[in-house]
């Protein structure tokens, strides 16, 4: 994903960046329908902007439920997402909001 | 408690690709479950979670169509690259599969263009379907005179019909039509009579100024005719097409300004026609040059004689008109409104001719509306049918190379039992399999359309020429365009489909485990009976094309070898016009007196006589019979041919009289008082009777029942009935009369090779008259042979696929015979080592093929049968169920695959059978 990301895209990523890392969270938070969210998620693993992992199977397994895929920013998506944020200025960095840690990292 | 998503989940996970899809179903299962978790704590009505929930989920179809490319796309890739490899392991296999679909294609796809220029395309201009070409009916008794192009009559009823009207008509609609947004009119080519200074004049045509504007057919170089150019007076300016733009000036763009002579003038050029725009004239006619109404042409020029003077004589009728529909109007509308304006102009045009005689009336022309959007229309109709029969018979080869294809795809698929079943245990889907066959398949048929869009590009010609009667201006253009390339694309891949399907799924039908085991005894029985349907089917067609070629064989040589009535040897024929400035008519006679005995007098001639009309030409009058108290029956065809003939007519031609006198050189000079006429007329109105002293007279008048006096011929002999006009007719009732001066046919018999005597009977004619025109210098047979040029060209093109299919037929045949054989090689061991002879052995084998060849023959035969009725008019001196000719070709079928099934059969029966019991098959 060498040239630009779209807007769409931007906003996904900062998602992800903000922890909101499970794809029916990122839908919550960006309000994009997951026809859209998941095709992006795909295009953007495809170009080495994002990964994804399973959460641990421990984790899932204690809530007695299926575990679920999160994604990550890679370094090029790093990149890439502070590049688009100068571009799309309304999404500025500043509004990077932690809501709380993810479940991975509190097993 | 019921999860619509879920389901929804499972169904969609059908479309993500099979190495996606258990992670793709474990990430949305994950989603919705645990979303559905944390929903169900909040107090909510269970539906609407469930609504919520669902609609969530349908997202997943998206997500599963973005996947789709990826899927297809990395194994279509793998598929191509893997099969253009396989193809290039077997190159000599590859080569031929290739070079006989592409000869199939290829010969498809140039008659889909000819077809498509022929029958199809309409007019390259603006908004061809809004323009309407008009025609007229009419009873006998004209209103016109002077009809150029000619017009029809029907023989029993009189009615006649035609395409030209008069300048006053034409101008009447131009300006009163409102139906009718723009009205134009042209006449007929013509061409200036050869020069020394100008050999070879243009092929030109008038019409009026609105031509180019009404049409929508813009210049490419300077300006097309406007009305202003139309004006008694104007400056005489051309318009030349592309094509004459390309031949005689070589796309100069400074020939805006020069000169060109053409109807016995000089017009400077000022503009250029596109490409591809051929005019309205008839299918393969096109003008060189184009000059408006206005031009002040001499009367001697080659334009019909009337032309010049259609705008003060307005009962002549030398224009074709066409026109465009204004907005919202129909062609009923238009004819609607135009009828009585063509009724009141031929009435005006009649009474000014000074003919319309008081208390007599004519019969009123009634308008019709046709489409114009292919311009003229004749030649088109008549083409269409031999283009049909054409397109049956490449049809029927691609039909045989195809099969052929199928039979090589599966020999080649049995033959990678080990691959296919090693990849389905490795656990490949038999769809993905199929698949990869069937991208083989395409594959060749890709490399067979571009082969075959070659070979169409160069075969186009040949199909034309032999379609199109050879006329100076063939003006179809010679190359593949869009939609023939279309043609063929489309083609290659329904051919490739159908072709790689049934070998894609008749191979992946294999028993894994027993392949793997060992020993590769495959299921054979859906295979060979695929193979020996083909092969059937194959036989049948390649017979039907051996019937047809037969007939068309029979019917060309039954042609040749008629008889003509009289002796058509060593006879040379060649047409002489005079010119009316040269040739004053009452000298016309003693000219003819005296090159016809200077013509004699050269060495090699033995006699020389002349005739109005070529025998064996096609050309001739046919005016109405009136015989002086006999009352025609009503619905009879009273027209007769009538033909005049020079003092020796009879002798040279050597055409024998039964009863009475010869016509001499004082009937001549008496005219028409005495005539001769034929069996066939002897037959009709004079049956029983003697003719000779009885008294007829022509009229042009169908309905006429008797003649004045002066008019009434005594017949002084009966000839005995020749063809006179074309080979196939027979012979029509004929008058011969003492010749008149006008044009005529000089008829040359010549001791030896007429054709080697061609340049010293014309230097004669010269030597009395340099000024005549002669042209058509051709011996009688090929006059005769001109009649059935397309009897000959099917002749050769049925014959030559009928080969060709019987060849390919046969290729297949000994294709699956070798396999066959190579894969019964332990059978063929048993049988030997049990004490069968060689000799029995090829028996067997051969009695297994030729049992399957007699299939294919008897439902061939059937198959001819019903086909051939379609031709059975083309056919001459033979009927569609032609005993000698089925023989022929059933007889050459089972030699040609006796031999073909024999050299495989015989190297079977050499085979050790030590050698055939061990081995592996």
């Amino acid at each position: 994903m060498a040239s630009y990301l779209s807007y769409s895209s931007t906003v996904i990523l900062q998602a992800i960046a903000s922890g909101y890392q499970y794809g029916f969270d990122i839908i919550d938070l960006t309000g994009l329908p997951s026809g859209t969210v998941y095709p992006a998620l795909r295009r953007m693993e495809d170009g080495g902007v994002v990964l994804s992992r399973w959460e641990k199977p421990e984790v899932a397994q204690s809530e007695s439920r299926p575990p679920r895929k999160y994604y990550v920013l890679t370094k090029a998506g790093e990149t890439a997402l502070s590049d688009a944020l100068k571009r799309y200025r309304l999404l500025d960095g500043s509004r990077r909001v932690r809501i709380g840690r993810p479940a991975r990292e509190r097993a | 408690m019921a999860k619509p998503h879920f389901w929804l989940i499972a169904i969609v996970s059908r479309l993500v690709p099979r190495r996606l899809r258990a992670d793709w179903t474990r990430e949305w299962i994950g989603e919705l479950d645990h979303r559905e978790r944390v929903i169900s704590r909040w107090p909510r009505d269970g539906a609407a979670i469930r609504w919520h929930l669902f609609r969530r989920s349908l997202g997943a179809f998206r997500d599963a169509l973005w996947l789709q490319p990826r899927r297809l796309e990395e194994d279509c890739v793998q598929d191509v690259r893997y099969g253009a490899r396989l193809l290039l392991q077997h190159k000599t296999w590859t080569a031929v599969a290739v070079l006989t679909l592409a000869l199939g294609i290829g010969a498809n796809t140039a008659l889909f263009s000819v077809a498509d220029d022929v029958l199809m395309k309409t007019l390259p201009v603006r908004n061809p379907h809004e323009l309407v070409l008009l025609t007229w009916t009419s009873g006998p008794r004209l209103m016109g005179a002077g009809f150029s192009p000619g017009i029809s009559i029907d023989p029993v009823t009189g009615a006649s019909a035609g395409r030209s009207f008069s300048y006053l008509a034409f101008d009447r609609f131009r300006r009163e039509s409102r139906a009718l947004s723009d009205v134009f009119a042209f006449t007929t080519l013509f061409r200036d009579p050869p020069t020394n200074e100008n050999p070879q004049p243009p092929i030109g045509q008038m019409v009026s100024g609105s031509y180019h504007r009404a049409l929508g057919v813009p210049a490419v170089l300077g300006r097309t005719l406007t009305d202003a150019d139309d004006a008694d007076g104007a400056p005489q300016v051309a318009v030349i097409s592309d094509r004459f733009w390309k031949n005689r000036y070589g796309r100069d763009r400074a020939v805006i300004g020069r000169s060109i002579a053409t109807a016995g003038g000089l017009f400077t050029i000022v503009g250029v026609t596109p490409p591809g725009f051929d005019g309205t004239q008839d299918v393969g006619d096109s003008a060189d040059v184009t000059i408006a109404f206005g031009a002040a042409v001499p009367p001697t020029g080659a334009i019909p004689k009337f032309v010049p003077r259609m705008k003060v004589q307005p009962w002549v009728w030398t224009l074709m008109v066409m026109g465009r529909l204004g907005p919202g109007r129909t062609r009923s509308d238009a004819g609607a409104e135009l009828q009585p304006i063509l009724q009141a102009a031929a009435a005006e045009g009649w009474r000014a001719s000074g003919r319309a005689k008081s208390g007599s009336t004519r019969d009123a022309p009634v308008l019709h509306v046709e489409t114009g959007a292919k311009g003229l229309t004749d030649i088109r109709r008549a083409l269409s049918r031999s283009v049909w029969i054409m397109t049956g018979v490449v049809t029927l080869v691609l039909l045989i190379v195809c099969a052929n294809l199928v039979n090589l795809l599966l020999a080649r698929a049995a033959a990678r039992q080990r691959e296919i079943a090693t990849r389905l245990a490795l656990g490949a889907s038999r769809a993905r399999l199929v698949r990869q066959f069937l991208v083989e398949a395409l594959l060749l048929a890709a490399c067979a359309a571009a082969a075959g869009a070659v070979i169409a590009s160069w075969t186009k010609d040949a199909f034309l020429a032999w379609l199109v009667r050879v006329s100076p201006a063939i003006a179809i253009e010679p190359r593949i365009d869009v939609r023939a390339a279309l043609f063929a694309s489309i083609a290659a891949v329904v051919i490739g489909l159908a072709v790689g399907i049934v070998p894609a799924f008749a191979a992946t039908r294999v028993d894994v485990n027993a392949i793997i085991a060992g020993g590769s005894r495959s299921d054979r029985r859906p295979r060979s009976f695929i193979s020996r349907g083909l092969l059937v089917g194959q036989v049948a067609m390649s017979v039907v094309l051996l019937v047809a070629a037969g007939l068309f064989v029979r019917t060309l040589v039954n042609l040749q070898s008629a008889d003509v009535g009289f002796n058509m040897r060593n006879l040379l024929t060649f047409k002489a016009t005079p010119r009316p400035d040269k040739h004053p008519r009452a000298q016309l006679a003693s000219l003819y007196e005296r090159i016809l005995a200077r013509v004699q007098t050269t060495p090699g001639v033995v006699a020389a006589t002349s005739s109005r009309y070529p025998l064996l030409g096609g050309d001739f009058a046919m005016p109405f019979i009136v015989v002086p108290g006999r009352i025609r029956p009503d619905g009879e065809d009273s027209t007769v041919y009538e033909q005049g003939v020079w003092d020796n007519f009879f002798e040279t031609m050597q055409l024998t009289l039964v009863r009475g006198r010869v016509l001499t050189a004082r009937d001549r000079a008496d005219r028409r008082l005495h005539v001769v006429i034929n069996e066939a007329l002897a037959r009709k109105y004079f049956p029983g009777i003697d003719p000779i002293g009885r008294r007829i007279a022509v009229t042009k008048d169908p309905g006429a029942q008797s003649a004045p006096e002066d008019a009434l011929m005594e017949i002084v002999g009966v000839a005995r009935d020749a063809k006179y006009t074309t080979v196939r007719q027979a012979p029509p009732t004929t008058i011969f009369e003492p010749f008149s001066p006008g044009a005529a046919t000089f008829e040359v018999r010549t001791a030896g090779d007429p054709r080697a005597l061609a340049d010293s009977i014309r230097a004669s004619v010269r030597s009395v008259d340099a000024d005549l025109l002669l042209t058509g210098f051709r011996t009688l047979d090929e006059q005769a042979e001109l009649t059935y040029a397309r009897e000959r060209h099917f002749a050769i093109l049925s014959s030559t696929f009928g080969a060709l299919a019987l060849a390919l037929a046969c290729i297949g045949l000994y294709g699956v015979m070798a396999y066959n054989v190579a894969h019964r090689t332990r059978e063929i061991g048993i049988r030997m080592a049990l004490g069968a002879e060689r000799a029995a052995i090829v028996r067997f084998i051969m009695r297994d093929m030729l049992s399957l060849v007699a299939a294919g023959a008897v439902l061939g035969l059937i198959a001819a049968s019903a086909l051939t009725r379609t031709i059975s008019s083309m056919l001459f001196g033979l009927s569609t169920v032609d005993g000698p000719t089925i023989a022929v070709s059933v007889g050459l079928l089972f030699a040609v695959a006796a031999l073909a099934a024999y050299l495989p059969a015989r190297r079977a029966a050499i085979v050790n059978p030590v050698a055939a019991l061990r081995a592996d098959t």
